[in-house]
């Protein structure tokens, strides 16, 4: 009678981790037939809003080998979704939605528009904002900054010289950092032949 | 330039007063030369250096001792116009990526350091010998450690192809290269005759500044800047990250406006990121298979 109720405890205490599992199984499988209707191989950024510079070919693969879908005029307003290596993969922003095209082009044929990102907007404001989360803060007052007559008013500062020293790292801390992060050399020269 | 006006011999008001500068310079030269007999920075020897002022310093035969000592004062003054942001976590961190590169470039056995100036301003600096500086302000805009290790890499490649030492060759104001800029504070404070610490300090410092701003204020040569961009994606590639990083950095500068106070200093001494774009565009071609990392999360792991 006992072990009835012990399993029947047991089914009642793992239920709802049972359905949590059901859930992210289900969630999961969502969102890879999300990604497989659209083929990003790379880590997606996130979603900018950009410009074409030129009149380009939509493509329906990063390459310049691929079919074309379509096409997007010069100055056309876009959102980035995502990069494969030199190639962004982009939808018109223009309405109705219904009209909006996507596809892969160069990224080298767009430009960001202007979003950015100042102190206290993103996810390292915890370390840089040190006052004042909340507020934006007006940029470059002169007292944080560095232009020609901040460095003609400079001395020359020793005691912070060591403690930039203090910082270096030997050349095989580096290697273990770049293992951790599996990080390879590649076979590419700095210096073309 | 504020650095020519301590050329001592360079305004003589009259004759008598260039007479009897040139009096006591000899006179001093001589009193200098027997102190600093046998004290050498690596192959160089201090008893030549402490003239300062007379001679000319030859920029053609800087050692790599001397070019690192360079690097350090330039770097002393840089980080005197701002300091280092004083996170050691975000500083190391910095250093183990940079090391990583430079690790990977044609100089690795230069001692690297690298460090956060905190500013708001967007721009990277590197001096001569090893030393690069990425500003906190900069560091914000990114958003993995590809993007880190392209701004690095840039800098980096300033320092390998000695772009700095070539500009101070180059530099129409040469008389302002003494032989000062390339010893320490310290080592010219021992070898200098006068007593007065105080004053050797600020002789030196006004020198090492003087310079400072020049170099930084003016920019390097702007093909140098280009080439920084060809070997520096390149390096990125090499060292195993996601090449096209570094164009998505170049983007983030393209989208800010061009009249941005936080971006005066590097406009004034770069090549529009347009321009900078479209020089890159035969290198993307050829690193088109290049599948690198972009470190995403470790990134925002190591800016909490």
């Amino acid at each position: 009678m006992s072990k009835v109720l012990c399993a029947y405890l047991a089914i009642i205490a793992t239920s709802p981790f049972i359905m949590a599992t059901v859930l992210f199984v289900l969630t999961s499988l969502n969102i890879s037939f999300a990604f497989a209707a659209n083929p990003v191989t790379q880590k997606p950024n996130n979603v900018r809003a950009g410009q074409m510079i030129k009149k380009v070919n939509l493509l329906k693969q990063p390459s310049f080998q691929s079919n074309i879908t379509g096409s997007v005029a010069a100055k056309e307003k876009i959102n980035i979704q995502s990069r494969k290596s030199a190639w962004y993969f982009i939808s018109t922003a223009s309405l109705p939605q219904a009209g909006q095209l996507s596809g892969w082009v160069n990224m080298l044929n767009v430009r960001f528009i202007s979003s950015a990102k100042r102190e206290g907007e993103l996810g390292v404001k915890s370390l840089f904002s040190s006052v004042n989360n909340d507020s934006l803060p007006t940029v470059s007052t002169g007292v944080r900054g560095f232009d020609v007559d901040d460095l003609k008013k400079a001395k020359a500062d020793l005691k912070q010289v060591d403690l930039l020293n203090s910082y270096s790292v030997s050349a095989g801390a580096a290697a273990r950092f770049a293992k951790q992060g599996k990080l390879k050399v590649s076979l590419i020269k700095v210096k073309e032949d | 330039m504020k650095y020519l006006t301590h050329l001592t011999c360079s305004r003589p008001t009259s004759h008598t007063t260039s007479y009897a500068i040139c009096l006591a310079l000899i006179l001093s030269c001589s009193l200098l030369a027997c102190k600093s007999t046998g004290l050498k920075i690596g192959n160089f020897e201090l008893g030549q250096l402490i003239d300062q002022g007379i001679k000319v310093f030859n920029a053609n035969s800087i050692n790599q001792a001397q070019e690192i000592q360079f690097g350090e004062n330039m770097s002393a003054v840089l980080l005197g116009t701002r300091p280092l942001y004083e996170n050691e976590a975000i500083n190391i961190y910095v250093n183990k990526v940079g090391m990583w590169l430079a690790a990977n470039s044609s100089r690795p056995e230069l001692p690297w350091q690298f460090g956060v100036i905190n500013s708001t301003a967007i721009n990277a600096f590197a001096a001569p010998g090893g030393f690069v500086f990425i500003t906190s302000g900069m560091l914000m805009q990114l958003e993995n450690e590809a993007q880190l290790a392209a701004v690095l890499a840039h800098e980096i490649v300033h320092i390998t192809e000695y772009h700095y030492l070539k500009a101070i060759k180059d530099d129409a104001n040469r008389s302002a290269v003494t032989e000062t800029l390339f010893i320490s504070a310290q080592a010219y404070q021992d070898n200098t005759a006068a007593s007065n610490e105080d004053n050797d300090y600020r002789d030196w410092a006004k020198k090492v500044t003087g310079m400072a701003q020049h170099l930084y204020s003016k920019g390097l040569d702007r093909d140098d800047e280009f080439q920084a961009d060809q070997y520096g994606i390149r390096l990125l590639a090499k060292s195993g990250y996601d090449a096209f990083a570094y164009v998505d950095n170049l983007q983030v500068l393209a989208s800010f406006s061009a009249d941005d106070s936080a971006l005066a200093l590097l406009y004034k001494t770069h090549p529009t990121p347009s321009q900078r774009l479209t020089a890159l565009a035969e290198q993307l071609d050829k690193l088109a298979m290049n599948e690198g990392l972009l470190l995403t999360k470790r990134f925002a792991q190591a800016m909490k």
